[in-house]
């Protein structure tokens, strides 16, 4: 019982950092967007590696079942991501959550 | 879907609103009660439904929605990786009435609320949807629609990039045929190079002869030289790293210097083969063994990856038959019933989170293709789940990946990277380390067709 409000200010900085890391995170594209403005219209052409096992991402773990349904359906929270570069193999989680829009 | 939240000051009550005005496709209402038969049906799965990924929740009692704006989670323990596992891409959200009448309803319909409808889905060739001009998020999607093209093979799908059928593959191709493409198409290509949440591996069926024998799994196991195959399947697959249970450069990884001190991991690949053989022969197989490895029909990486072990297993005496099936019967015929000598096995996760990559390994989970049951494993991933402290976290995480290291009930092979390429029209499509998160494609748009 004595550990209990360490482990409450633990999980409030925790909160706290995600939400900071997270705003600084979801301006960036904005910037790296700014220059372009966005086009209305088309179908996005893909290809993919495999036919479903069945379509509910609760019950499936591939590939080929999120990347085909996932635009069909929300979700309550989101992870941002980002960018990651071959250099570096390092990749924080906190941050990276927020509201979906 | 929500706008805001808040954390009780013990940690143990998570309190969500929900923003209304949401439609499903069949233009009913979404509200809290949708969220809630969605959760329970996740965390409580009923009889004769699968949830994968219900050990990240083990942290929440019940989930209750007091009216149709607020969901509660409330928790047993507090929990340090709650907002980060219901941030799944997994986790999409139900109308209640269709799961009320069948909870595995969803495994062949579709009534979402994003940003596409479904369109049309024509198994072995093609998956479509098209625009929600009712989506809740103002001025999205940009798309009119988005089409897959569906094929196995690596080649088939390289080639529908470099003739501009399609316009992206999100999950990978080799750095081979990334480099042919490039050379073609130069600035009209686009190709985004991240590591990657996912470790390929070996499931091995602990509850059956002859791998129930820890003496058979340490020796094939120490018969796989893993730094040879980075050098070897790198360009042909994109798998690159020597790790453990959790992404090697990540925050929970166990250090280079002291995974290379397990005897799986040493570089001395002579002595870990001797030391193989002297263990089969221990066994009762000093002639070596014949075994099935099963797999997924999927060239990259399966495929090569099993070549590369096969070879790798004769070394020591041991003959593989290879046996890859469509991906519907490597699951029902693989993992689902246990029916195999060892199977092909990646773990691939949405964040370098522990209770999702480690839940795999504790008793009785829909991941632990293995089949196998530790107490101490069982243990270790409770009581880490449960700890706040990072550093006290990660020595938990530490002492359980060396048990299943240990005993070899399960082996690691490589964790991948990730070749994203597209071609430069694609636009708003940032590469994060997985090919999971980031599939919605509210924002991505095309600036030519």
């Amino acid at each position: 019982m004595t550990t209990q409000p360490r482990r409450h200010r633990m999980l409030c900085t925790l909160v706290l950092l995600a939400l900071l890391a997270g705003a600084a995170i979801v301006a960036t594209p904005s910037v790296v967007q700014a220059a372009e403005t966005p086009r209305r219209g088309g179908v996005l052409l893909a290809v993919i590696g495999a036919d479903p096992p069945s379509l509910d991402p609760h019950q499936e773990s591939t590939f080929a079942n999120i990347e085909l349904v996932a635009p069909l359906y929300s979700t309550c929270f989101s992870s941002t991501p980002i960018t990651t570069r071959k250099s570096s193999v390092t990749w924080r989680l906190s941050g990276r959550l927020r509201p979906t829009d | 879907m929500a706008t805001e939240w808040k954390i009780a000051s013990d940690g143990l009550t998570y309190t969500f609103k929900i923003r209304q005005g949401i439609r499903f496709h069949d233009g009913s209402a979404l509200t809290a009660a949708d969220i809630k038969a969605t959760y329970d049906k996740i965390i409580f799965p009923p009889q004769g439904v699968r949830s994968v990924r219900k050990n990240a929740y083990t942290a929440v009692e019940r989930v209750d929605a007091p009216d149709p704006s607020t969901v509660m989670f409330k928790l047993k323990f507090p929990s340090a990786s709650l907002l980060d596992n219901l941030a799944s891409p997994w986790n999409v959200i139900y109308p209640k009435k269709y799961l009320d009448k069948d909870p595995n309803y969803f495994k062949t319909n579709v009534v979402g609320s994003g940003p596409f409808r479904f369109k049309n889905y024509s198994r072995g060739s093609t998956f479509e949807g098209e625009r929600n001009p009712d989506y809740f998020v103002k001025d999205r999607p940009y798309l009119d629609g988005y089409k897959f093209f569906i094929s196995p093979e690596t080649s088939v799908r390289a080639a529908a990039i470099r003739s501009g059928r399609a316009y992206i593959e999100f999950r990978n191709l080799p750095s081979a045929e990334v480099e042919a493409i490039r050379k073609q198409l130069g600035d009209k290509i686009v190709v985004q190079e991240t590591p990657m949440t996912g470790e390929w591996g070996i499931a091995v069926n602990n509850v059956a002869k002859p791998f129930n024998d820890v003496r058979v799994r340490k020796a094939l196991t120490l018969g796989i030289d893993r730094y040879s195959m980075s050098k070897v399947l790198y360009p042909l697959t994109g798998l690159k790293f020597v790790g453990g249970l959790m992404r090697p450069g990540s925050d929970w990884a166990m250090p280079q210097a002291e995974l290379e001190k397990l005897p799986r991991f040493g570089k001395d690949m002579e002595k870990n083969r001797a030391e193989a053989r002297r263990l089969l022969a221990e066994a009762g197989y000093p002639n070596g063994l014949k075994v099935v490895l099963k797999n997924r029909n999927v060239k990259l990486p399966y495929q090569d990856f099993a070549v590369f072990l096969i070879q790798e297993w004769r070394k020591i005496g041991v003959e593989v038959e290879h046996r890859p099936l469509e991906t519907a019967a490597w699951f029902s015929d693989g993992q689902d019933t246990g029916n195999f000598e060892l199977i092909v096995a990646p773990a691939v996760e949405f964040m370098d989170e522990p209770d999702q990559f480690l839940g795999r390994y504790a008793t009785g989970s829909t991941q632990n293709w293995g089949r196998f049951s530790d107490p101490r494993i069982d243990d270790l991933f409770s009581r880490q789940a449960r700890t706040l402290d990072p550093i006290e976290r990660k020595r938990l995480i530490g002492e359980m990946e060396k048990v299943v290291l240990d005993n070899a009930y399960f082996m690691p092979g490589l964790w991948w990277s990730r070749n994203l390429v597209h071609w430069a029209k694609v636009k708003n499509y940032v590469a994060p380390p997985n090919h999971y998160t980031n599939q919605k494609l509210q924002d991505v748009w095309l600036s030519e067709d």
